[in-house]
């Protein structure tokens, strides 16, 4: 990815817009997040082949929203790059709010599970 | 699936600007700091949600037959609560950034705080009637 990058932002001092690394530390976070979420996703999964019988396949469904957000942080990360770069503002209301949203969906899940165990 | 789309589709339609845009367009690096500290909490939701479904789950029952469901519900609700809100928080420091205005001040981290604080005086109440009580 960084090779793709770099051949078409040749320009040598390119990492000098972007003082403090700040796409790459937005685009670890992400990943991080993805990763997190991909972890509940395996957690709920476990938890369902034990008891809850109806959780496996949102287990496996959070597992795979987690490695899609994993997946499109590269993505965002082009796209941040491009938007300092373009002087526009990176910012990605839509990919918060979607967050947001699966985030409190799976919170409500995790208290339905324990509430019912 | 939208929000799938690639830098492209955001370049041509602009996708990933906000909607409701007042003031300037901020410094870049302030929106993807608020952007991180959005990310920040939504794990630190997924961590305590981790945290309630692992005790209920694999913590060796306490002597007393709810702890474990205390715990848990509590350390769930109170992830509930941040990723509710999460997205609200994120939305009113994009604004204040946009109109050079001071950021929100909020109570919420010291109710979490506390929050926090009592669940884990709750977990170390239960281990040490446990441990008085000789089943530890």
């Amino acid at each position: 990815m960084t090779d793709d990058r770099r051949a078409r932002a040749p320009e040598p001092c390119a990492d000098a817009v972007d003082p403090g690394l700040q796409s790459e530390r937005t685009y670890l976070s992400w990943q991080r997040t993805g990763l997190s979420l991909a972890g509940i996703g395996a957690l709920l999964a476990h938890d369902a082949l034990g008891r809850h019988r109806p959780l496996l396949a949102g287990g496996l469904l959070t597992a795979l929203a987690g490695l899609l957000l994993t997946a499109r942080a590269q993505r965002r990360y082009r796209a941040t790059v491009a938007a300092v770069r373009a002087g526009r503002s990176p910012t990605d209301q839509r990919a918060v709010a979607v967050t947001a949203a699966l985030t409190t969906v799976l919170c409500l899940v995790g208290l339905a599970a324990i509430l019912f165990s | 699936m939208g929000w799938l789309a690639g830098p492209r589709a955001r370049a041509r339609g602009g996708v990933g600007s906000p909607r409701r845009a007042v003031g300037e367009e901020p410094d870049y690096r302030f929106s993807l700091a608020n952007e991180r500290t959005f990310l920040a909490w939504i794990r630190t939701a997924l961590a305590l949600l981790a945290g309630g479904i692992a005790v209920v789950q694999f913590v060796p029952s306490f002597g007393i037959g709810w702890a474990r469901h205390l715990l848990g519900i509590s350390l769930v609700a109170v992830a509930t609560m941040i990723s509710a809100t999460s997205y609200s928080r994120w939305q009113r420091r994009e604004r204040a950034i946009r109109l050079g205005a001071p950021l929100p001040a909020s109570l919420f981290p010291r109710l979490l705080t506390v929050g926090i604080a009592v669940i884990m005086v709750f977990a170390l109440a239960f281990i040490l009637i446990d441990v008085a009580t000789g089943r530890a």
